[in-house]
């Protein structure tokens, strides 16, 4: 079931109606958690159902081993039990995600000693969301472990907390003390909170139907096509993606913090204007933060109490940037991609931006963001291209300046001259709110909390943007969400 | 206290912590929300201002429908896809069988399109008999195909009148997230503002709320395209790259069984036949057809249905030129093909001894005359009317008499202003009384010369023209032959004579 879709708002009405009018009460939450459990599994579901058993293996060994580790005070058995949990999410990662992937690149250095392993090749789909249930799951193994908080008794629950269906197929990936407690407490129906809620959904629907699936057009045309792209056109390709990859990514991660919201769960931040950061760190603190974190905390943290110097800090970081980029994919686009951050953060921020900062501001600031901006856009290629081949092509274009092409291809590519023109003052003005919203964080509540009629005012004209400027309808293809596919 | 009372209300005495009021004040909040954006898209659909086009034929055909029915009944339904409407000539089949005809086919249709199309029109007509085209029953799955196809149902959805009836088939054609675009044709055709603005400009400043379909174009549901049949390139692409349809890859869906299955319990219910017709291919366009034609057995039969099967007719689906000039998945018919397939519909329902139809004697009514008189098909099943816009000259029968040769019958010979044509013309229609030609020969081993006087438009000066006219095998049956010709729109006076010839 995707969020930009008539099926969920009306799954999502009918959930909200049973929820705050009958499950809701002190008494009934053992109730609440296994309807939430269940609409849920059915959101999921909806999808292929036979993924459900994924999930609730994961969730059962998870409890289980969480309940075991807790329970212990033998640090062995401990240990062993994190182990389980650790071999049982990734193993089943790797198993969905990442076997072919790297079975097809062991047959590349098999194919030099004449043998191929390519028979082994599973045919499974990639079940949707499975990179971030998993993180989530282990995530509570690993806080038991590290004696950052205590097991729970309710396997209620904790299946809906692994399973909770706003967060559950994109994120943001919830640490379970953050999360887990929130299902054992009432919530009273808080009016704000579920208003500014639902203009959150209607906010970053308009985001995705209304901005990025019109940029996807574009996109989706320019990467299909390299040998078409020229300078500006590429350019606008690269840009475009840019903007597409955060508006639908940060979309999604809208509708489902509203949609948690509205229900009186608070999920956690996963975007704070990240096409505004000032260095390669200031990046990733600001782009899918709840992945970062998890890095931060379950990789980079532990990898920090090892022996070594300055170079084992560099290690850590391209470790930790490696595993970002497959975590994303099961390619070396991703794993590039992955590392080439890496390699940002840590010679450009000192090398490029740390100079940067002996400038005047606000010059200064303008150049830090323009150079970060640009080295992200451009490392971006990686992120869309579907192979290493159209990812050169499309870098190459970057530089080939030959405009009289542009004659038999557009700059606008297939996009009609209004869309085109429109796409631009939407990310101008999407960009501008962001400058806006950087330097006066308060208006952020002004835009999103705004009461009575100016907040109905402002769902409505966002309701009737999405339906008659939206990219859906007849002829175009289904646009999923972006991150559905990690 | 029912439990419902109790789950609501007891909860907001019992602890005081569930604001009932604010819950409820909160989700009425919302439904006035959705009711301004409801109320906003129903006043855009009522303005037309998101409204593509001139409707275009499957509204029309709707239209026509509508408008053909408050004076007309149908007797007969021809119901399907694209197949139908291109493989079935509804004038020749009316004036064939001496029953109106309809077809209320629509292009890529699933068999619930077709069951709900069928409701809806049992609504403005009572038919007799009721044919299914079975292209759309193996080749098209469910709604839930997502293709190109869909706008079609759309359209036709669009164009139907009866709102219950609408409102019952919605969740059967459609999938929920395209339930607005069913209904809305501003959430249909939103995309115009990026596409083709200037339309919505038109449409806002039309004056006129909606625009209406153009029905003169399209008459009786047909809809032909297809003038030119299979080429000899195209015949080599089947050589070259073998068939392009296996049967063992069409099976019938579950779905589409389904609404076999309804359409002949309506068919009980309210008194009609069913029969399903399968429009043929070319022979070369299928491999494994059996495989096919039982698929379609093994739910046809058990609904004790009748069943032409015109893929089975080799005399069809070898000829090329009966078809479309293509090897892609859907190949129709061509305008010659069609009429060769509506004869054999014409002999197989004619001859159908179990079917008891009450012809209508339709013949009396001048009305129901007006309906085809333009259609060569009625010029051979009926004499034309005099007294009809379109005759330029009848001449009842004329004999054409030659020495030492037997006397040729013609019954009747029309000049016939042609119509729906870019380009004026007259078709001239000769139709003859079987004979035997001195060469033994069937009437495709003659022509007929014909000789006339007509005027010239500018100078007035009075010429002898000669015409030569081809039999037309199409149009003819066994108890009259037709011969026919066109000529350029020009005034003719007076027959001076004719003779038949060899070749």
């Amino acid at each position: 079931m995707q969020f930009n879709s008539i099926t969920f708002a009306v799954f999502l009405t009918g959930v909200m109606l049973l929820f705050w009018y009958i499950l809701n009460h002190p008494s009934r939450i053992t109730l609440r958690n296994l309807f939430l459990l269940a609409v849920s599994y059915l959101f999921y579901g909806w999808w292929d159902w036979r993924f459900l058993t994924l999930i609730a293996a994961s969730s059962a060994i998870d409890f289980v081993a969480g309940n075991r580790i807790g329970s212990s005070t033998d640090r062995r058995k401990r240990l062993a039990w994190l182990w389980v949990s650790i071999v049982a999410n990734l193993g089943m990662l790797a198993a969905f995600k990442y076997f072919n992937f790297f079975l097809e690149s062991a047959d590349v250095l098999l194919g030099a000693l004449g043998s191929s392993v390519m028979d082994l090749r599973l045919d499974w789909i990639l079940p949707v969301g499975i990179s971030f249930y998993t993180f989530q799951t282990l995530s509570y193994s690993l806080d038991i472990h590290s004696g950052r908080m205590k097991p729970v008794k309710d396997p209620v629950a904790f299946f809906a907390f692994v399973a909770f269906f706003p967060q559950l197929v994109a994120g943001p990936i919830e640490r379970a003390r953050d999360l887990l407690p929130q299902f054992s407490k009432y919530h009273a129906f808080d009016s704000k909170a579920v208003k500014s809620g639902l203009m959150l959904v209607v906010w970053g629907i308009f985001k995705k139907v209304v901005i990025a699936d019109r940029l996807a057009l574009y996109v989706n045309d320019a990467y299909a096509n390299p040998d078409i792209l020229v300078g500006p056109s590429a350019i606008a390709a690269v840009v475009f993606f840019t903007f597409q990859l955060y508006i639908d990514f940060s979309a999604y991660s809208e509708i489902a913090i509203g949609s948690a919201r509205m229900m009186g769960f608070r999920l956690s931040t996963n975007f704070r204007r990240p096409l505004l950061a000032e260095s390669f760190k200031d990046l990733w603190a600001r782009w899918h933060i709840s992945l970062t974190t998890w890095f931060r905390d379950y990789v980079f943290r532990p990898l920090r109490n090892l022996p070594g110097g300055r170079n084992r800090r560099a290690l850590n970081v391209l470790i930790v940037f490696f595993l970002t980029g497959l975590w994303h994919g099961a390619d070396w686009t991703f794993i590039i991609w992955g590392l080439l951050n890496g390699l940002y953060l840590l010679f450009f921020d000192t090398l490029v931006i740390g100079p940067m900062r002996k400038i005047p501001e606000p010059l200064s600031r303008i150049l830090r963001t323009s150079f970060t901006t640009v080295f992200m856009y451009t490392a971006l290629i990686l992120f869309r291209a579907p192979d290493m081949a159209i990812a050169q092509d499309v870098f190459l274009a970057l530089f080939d300046w030959d405009l009289t092409q542009l004659d038999a291809n557009p700059v606008r590519l297939g996009m009609v001259e209004r869309e085109w023109r429109m796409s631009w003052i939407l990310l101008v003005g999407l960009f501008s709110l962001e400058i806006l919203v950087e330097a006066k964080p308060k208006l952020e509540a002004f835009f999103s909390g705004g009461i009575g009629l100016k907040r109905w005012m402002v769902t409505w004209l966002l309701a009737m943007a999405i339906i008659l400027l939206g990219s859906y309808g007849l002829n175009v293809l289904d646009q999923e969400f972006i991150y559905f596919q990690f | 206290m029912s439990w419902t009372k109790s789950l609501f209300i007891s909860n907001f005495k019992e602890s005081g912590m569930i604001q009932y009021r604010k819950i409820t004040n909160f989700f009425l909040q919302v439904a006035f929300g959705l009711s301004c954006i409801i109320a906003t898209i129903m006043w855009l659909d009522a303005r037309g201002v998101y409204d593509e086009k001139d409707a275009d034929h499957v509204e029309q055909r709707w239209e026509s429908l509508y408008n053909l029915t408050d004076s007309v009944e149908i007797d007969i339904l021809v119901l399907g896809n694209s197949h139908a409407f291109t493989s079935v000539k509804p004038k020749l089949l009316s004036a064939g069988t001496g029953m109106t005809s309809f077809v209320l086919a629509n292009n890529g249709t699933i068999l619930c399109d077709s069951y709900w199309t069928l409701r809806e029109a049992l609504d403005v007509c009572t038919p007799q008999l009721v044919l299914v085209e079975t292209t759309g029953m193996d080749m098209q799955e469910s709604k839930e195909d997502d293709s190109g196809f869909f706008v079609n149902q759309l359209r036709a959805f669009h164009a139907r009148r009866n709102w219950r009836l609408k409102l019952q088939s919605t969740p059967d054609l459609f999938n929920l997230d395209d339930w607005g675009t069913a209904w809305s044709p501003t959430v249909q055709n939103h995309h115009l503002f990026w596409t083709e603005p200037e339309r919505m400009l038109t449409n806002i400043f039309r004056g006129a709320p909606t625009l209406q379909p153009n029905i003169e174009k399209l008459f009786l549901g047909r809809y032909a395209r297809f003038g030119s049949g299979l080429t000899d390139s195209t015949l080599a692409v089947y050589e070259s790259q073998g068939p392009t349809l296996d049967g063992y890859d069409e099976g019938v869906s579950q779905e589409n069984a389904e609404y076999a299955q309804r359409i002949m319990e309506l068919a009980s219910e309210k008194g009609f036949e069913v029969a399903f017709v399968s429009t043929p291919m070319f022979e070369k366009h299928w491999k494994n057809v059996d495989q096919r034609n039982l698929a379609l057995a093994s739910v046809i039969d058990p609904l004790e249905a009748e069943w032409l099967n015109l893929q089975a007719d080799e005399s069809l689906t070898s000829r090329p030129a009966l078809f479309e000039n293509t090897t892609s998945k859907n190949q129709h018919m061509t305008i010659h093909g069609s009429s060769e397939v509506t004869h054999r519909l014409i002999r197989w329902i004619n001859e159908n001894a179990d079917w008891k139809f009450n012809r209508p004697g339709w013949n009396g009514d001048e009305m129901w005359h007006k309906l085809f008189a333009e259609q060569d098909g009625y010029l051979s099943f009926f004499p034309s009317q005099e007294n009809h816009p379109g005759t330029v000259m009848r001449v009842k029968r004329l004999n054409i008499r030659r020495k030492n040769l037997p006397t040729v019958n013609v019954a009747e010979l029309i000049f016939f202003a042609g119509s729906n044509v870019i380009r004026p013309t007259i078709d001239c229609f000769a139709k003859v009384y079987p004979t035997v030609f001195s060469n033994q020969g069937g009437p495709e081993s003659q022509s007929m010369l014909l000789e006339y006087d007509h005027v010239d438009e500018l100078s007035g000066e009075v010429n002898i023209k000669r015409l030569r006219l081809l039999f037309d095998r199409n149009t003819s049956s066994d108890s009259i032959w037709l011969y026919r010709s066109t000529v350029s729109n020009d005034l003719v006076k007076r027959i001076r004579g004719a003779q038949f010839l060899p070749g």
